[in-house]
C-alpha cells in the first residue's frame, strides 16, 4: 500500500506555474476555460483537480463562486478560495472544477451589478448565471479525463441559486445539485424574497434534476421562512429536492459551506450514495476496521460509527492514528447499557497541510498511548501496522 | 463536533441484515411493492419523506394499513444510508404484513435515507430527552397518515403502528396520542435506551407512566430476554409504570435469541416467535391475519391427515420467503425460512432430501406451489 501511496504524477499546469501537489495523491491543473456563452467566446478563470492515479473519464463536480448573498458580493473571489473543496470532491472520485463566473477574479466578461427588485432583473441574473455554469461544464467536458454525462454542481448562497437555476434547464448529464444556503437579496434592500420566490417556483416547473438544499435555522440572511417558501415553491412546482434545515449540527447562520462543511459533506455524501454516484461508503469504514483487524462486534459497530461521524465526512487535509494499546484497552462489558468502547483512534480534520493533521492525530494518540502510528491520510489507508 | 447520540438502537440487526439484503430487494409475484415520495405537512411546513408501499397482488378494496416503523442506528450520519428495504424493516418483515393482508407502510424519516433532513431527535442526554425523541419520530409517522390515507387502496379506519426498537418506541408514542384509526400498538424491543446516558433510569418510569396514562390502544409487546439493550429488569420497569398507569398491555418474553435477543428479534429464529405472538393478538383484537381455516384448505390440498395439522400450522405462522419441501411418498417434509424464496426453495429441498429420497417443493410462502 506504501508503494501505491509514493506513486503520484508530476502536476502539469497550464500556465506554466511550478509544479506542486497538496496532497501526494493529487494532480491541481490552474484552468482558464474558453467558453462561447450567447455568440462570445471569453475565458473564465479556475482549475481542476484530479486523483493523480485515476483512469478513464472521471464524473465532473463543478464549484462556483458563491458565500456571497448579492449579485456584487464576493468582488474579491479567487479560485484557489475553493481549493480545499475542489480537493475533497476528487478525493472523493470526482474530477473537481472551480469556475469564477463572468466578471469575477481573473475571469472576462461583464462585472456583475447590482440587482433591482424586479422578476427581468433576476431572472436576467439567473440566466447569466446558468450561462456560466453550463459553459464551464461544456468546456470542461472536451477534456479527455472528464465523463460529461455524470456532472453535479455545488454551490452556497448566490452560487446555490445558480446552480438551481441551471437544474431547471435539465442539462445532458447533470446528476444532481447542492445547494447550501441558497439564496440571494439586493444590494438595495429592496424587497426580493416574492421574487425569488417566484424565481425558484419557475425552476421547479422545469427542473427534474434531483436537488439537495441545504439551511440553517439560526440564518440570518435566509431566514427559515425564506427557506420554506423557496422550497414549497418549489415542491409544488415539481421540483425534486431534498430539504435539509440544519438545528443543532450545523446551525451555524448563513456561512454553512465555510464553517460548518463536515455537516454539509455528511449530507452531500449520503446524497450522492443514494443517487450512485462516487464517494466513500460504509464499505470503506468497513474495510478499515478490517484492516485494524478488530474481530469483536460491539467495537466494530462502535468504531465504523465513530469513522463515520467523525473522520471520513470531515474536510481535508485530515489523518487518522491508530494505538493497538488503547485497543487492548476495552474489556468488553456484560451488556451494552452502560459501557462504550473506546475508540482506539484519534484523529485531526480540516488541517491546512497534511503534515499538520498528521502530527495532531499522532499528538492526541500519544497523550495515552505509545505505539501510535498513522493509518489514513485524508481517505488513503496508509498503515502497515501488522 | 462530539454528539454520540448513540442509542445503539438494531444498529447490530443492520450490520447483520444489511449486509445480506444488498442482494435483493425484490418480492415475490405474490406482492407488490411501491416506493415513493410522500409530500407531508408537519408544523404547517411541507416535508417530503420517502415511503415504501407493501400489499397483495391479489387485493382488492380498501386495505387495512400497518405503519412499520424503524430504529435508529447508532450513529447519525448512517442514518442516511439506511434503507427500508434492505436493513430495517427490510422487505422480508414488510412482506410478512402485507401476506397477512395489510397494506405495509414503511416511511423514513426525518433524516433518513432520502427524507428531508435532518434527523429532529438529537436533543442531548438529559431525563427529557428520550421522550422528545419519540415525539419528534411519532410527529413524522403521524404527519404520514395522512398522505397515505388519501390512497384508494388505504382504509385509515383501520390501521396499526409497529416497529423494531427505536421504532417501538415510536410506535408507542404515537400510540398514546389515540389517532383516529389506530387499532393497536405492536413494539418490538423498543424502549428507551442510550448507552452512557444516565439519565434514562430516571426519566423510564416518568415516560411510560406518562405514555401509558394517555395510551387507549391495546398494546403487544415483544422481547427476547438477551436484550442487551433492555436488561429485564428495565423491561419490567417499563411494563410496571406503563400498565400500572392504564395502559392495555400484553408483554410477551422470549427465551434468549441468538448472542444479543434485541438484534435477535429480527432474525429468522426471531420473527418466527414473535410471529405466532402477533397473529394471537391480531385475532384476538378482530384485526386482519391470515385465517385458521387456511390449516384445513392447505391439509386438504397437500392431501395430508390430520397429524399433520401442528406442522402445516406452524408452516403457515412462520416468517417468508419461505418454502415447504416434502418426500413423494408425503412422509416426510420439511420448511425453510429464507432472503428469497429461491434461496428457500433450495434450503428446504436440500434439507428434506438428506435421506437420498426426492423431495418436492408443494407451498412457497402462503400458497401451493406452481398457484403464483
Amino acid at each position: 500500500m506504501k508503494g501505491a501511496r509514493l506513486f503520484f504524477l508530476a502536476a502539469v499546469f497550464a500556465c506554466g506555474a511550478t509544479p506542486s501537489a497538496w496532497s501526494d495523491e493529487l494532480t491541481e491543473t490552474p484552468t482558464t476555460f474558453p467558453v462561447t456563452i450567447g455568440g462570445t467566446t471569453l475565458r473564465l478563470e479556475g482549475f481542476v483537480i484530479r486523483k493523480s492515479d485515476a483512469r478513464g473519464r472521471l464524473p465532473i463536480a463543478l464549484l462556483t463562486n458563491g458565500g456571497a448573498a448579492t449579485a456584487t458580493g464576493g468582488a474579491a473571489a479567487t479560485s484557489a478560495a475553493y481549493a480545499h473543496y475542489a480537493r475533497d470532491l476528487a478525493r472523493r472520485g470526482w474530477l473537481a472544477v472551480v469556475t469564477l463566473r463572468r466578471g469575477f477574479g481573473s475571469s472576462e466578461g461583464p462585472k456583475p451589478t447590482p440587482l433591482a427588485c424586479q422578476a427581468a432583473s433576476f431572472d436576467a441574473w439567473a440566466t447569466a448565471a446558468a450561462d456560466d455554469l453550463q459553459a464551464t461544464i461544456d468546456s470542461v467536458s472536451q477534456r479527455p479525463d472528464a465523463d460529461a454525462g455524470r456532472v453535479i454542481v455545488i454551490g452556497s448562497e448566490i452560487a446555490g441559486v445558480a446552480a438551481v437555476a441551471l437544474s431547471a434547464r435539465n442539462p445532458r448529464g447533470l446528476l444532481g445539485v447542492v445547494s447550501v444556503s441558497g439564496g440571494l437579496v439586493s444590494e438595495t434592500s429592496c424587497p426580493m424574497n416574492d421574487i425569488l420566490v417566484d424565481g425558484y417556483r419557475k425552476f421547479g416547473t422545469g427542473s427534474r434534476v434531483p436537488n439537495l438544499w441545504i439551511y440553517s435555522r439560526s440564518d440570518k440572511i435566509f431566514a427559515p421562512d425564506l427557506a420554506d417558501r423557496l422550497h414549497t415553491a418549489f415542491l409544488d412546482a415539481g421540483g425534486d429536492v431534498k430539504f435539509v434545515m440544519f438545528f443543532h449540527d450545523g446551525n451555524v447562520g448563513t456561512p454553512i459551506f465555510g464553517q460548518a462543511t463536515a455537516a454539509w459533506y455528511a449530507q452531500m455524501d449520503g446524497f450522492l450514495r443514494a443517487k450512485n454516484l462516487p464517494t466513500w461508503g460504509v464499505a470503506d469504514i468497513k474495510d478499515v476496521v478490517d484492516r485494524l483487524k478488530i474481530a469483536d462486534r460491539m467495537e466494530r459497530d462502535d468504531l465504523q460509527g465513530h469513522l463515520a461521524q467523525h473522520y471520513f465526512s470531515s474536510p481535508g487535509e485530515k489523518a487518522l492514528a491508530f494505538s493497538p494499546t488503547l485497543q487492548a484497552a476495552w474489556v468488553r462489558p456484560q451488556n451494552k447499557t452502560f459501557a462504550e468502547p473506546r475508540p482506539p483512534v484519534t484523529y485531526q480534520t480540516g488541517s491546512k497541510t497534511l503534515d499538520d493533521a498528521r502530527a495532531g492525530a499522532l499528538a492526541s494518540c500519544q497523550k495515552v498511548a505509545q505505539d501510535c502510528a498513522i493509518v489514513m491520510e485524508n481517505l488513503h489507508w496508509v498503515g502497515d501496522l501488522r | 463536533m462530539i454528539s454520540q447520540l448513540c442509542t445503539k438502537a438494531v444498529a447490530a440487526a443492520m450490520a447483520v441484515i444489511m449486509s445480506l439484503a444488498l442482494t435483493t430487494s425484490a418480492v415475490s409475484g405474490d406482492l407488490i411493492q411501491e416506493w415513493q415520495y410522500l409530500r407531508v405537512a408537519i408544523d404547517g411546513k411541507a416535508v417530503r419523506l420517502e415511503a415504501m408501499f407493501v400489499k397483495r397482488a391479489d387485493a382488492r378494496g380498501k386495505l387495512p394499513i400497518v405503519f412499520f416503523n424503524h430504529g435508529r442506528p447508532a450513529f447519525n450520519e448512517m442514518t442516511l444510508d439506511h434503507s427500508l428495504t434492505g436493513n430495517d424493516p427490510g422487505i422480508t418483515l414488510l412482506a410478512d404484513m402485507a401476506r397477512r393482508g395489510w397494506l405495509a407502510v414503511a416511511i423514513h424519516r426525518r433524516g433518513f435515507g432520502l427524507s428531508d433532513g435532518p434527523m429532529q431527535s438529537d436533543a442531548p442526554c438529559a431525563v427529557d430527552t428520550y421522550m422528545s425523541w419519540m415525539n419528534a419520530d411519532a410527529d413524522d409517522i403521524q404527519a404520514s397518515i395522512a398522505a397515505v390515507a388519501r390512497r384508494p387502496d388505504a382504509d385509515p379506519t383501520r390501521m396499526i403502528a409497529m416497529g423494531g426498537s427505536a421504532g417501538g418506541a415510536a410506535s408507542l408514542a404515537l400510540g398514546a396520542r389515540n389517532p383516529p384509526g389506530l387499532m393497536a400498538v405492536v413494539n418490538i424491543a423498543g424502549g428507551e435506551h442510550w448507552a452512557g446516558c444516565a439519565a434514562l433510569r430516571d426519566s423510564i418510569p416518568i415516560d411510560f407512566r406518562n405514555l401509558g396514562s394517555r395510551s387507549r390502544v391495546p398494546n403487544l409487546w415483544l422481547f427476547a430476554k438477551n436484550d442487551q439493550n433492555h436488561p429485564l429488569d428495565q423491561i419490567e420497569v417499563m411494563r410496571a409504570a406503563f400498565a400500572g398507569a392504564g395502559a392495555d398491555l400484553k408483554l410477551v418474553l422470549f427465551e434468549p435469541i441468538g448472542e444479543d435477543g434485541h438484534s435477535g428479534m429480527y432474525s429468522i429464529a426471531g420473527r418466527t416467535q414473535w410471529l405466532v405472538e402477533l397473529d394471537n393478538f391480531l385475532r384476538a383484537h378482530n384485526l386482519p391475519t391470515w385465517p385458521l381455516s387456511s390449516v384445513d384448505t392447505a391439509l386438504q390440498t397437500l392431501q395430508w391427515p390430520q397429524s399433520w395439522r401442528a406442522y402445516v400450522q406452524a408452516y403457515l405462522a412462520a416468517p417468508g420467503e419461505k418454502a415447504l419441501a416434502r418426500t413423494l411418498n408425503k412422509q416426510n417434509a420439511n420448511y425453510q425460512t429464507a432472503l428469497t424464496l429461491d434461496d428457500a426453495r433450495k434450503q428446504a429441498l436440500s434439507v428434506c432430501q438428506q435421506k437420498g429420497e426426492r423431495c418436492v417443493i408443494v407451498m412457497e410462502n402462503d400458497r401451493p406451489a406452481g398457484s403464483q
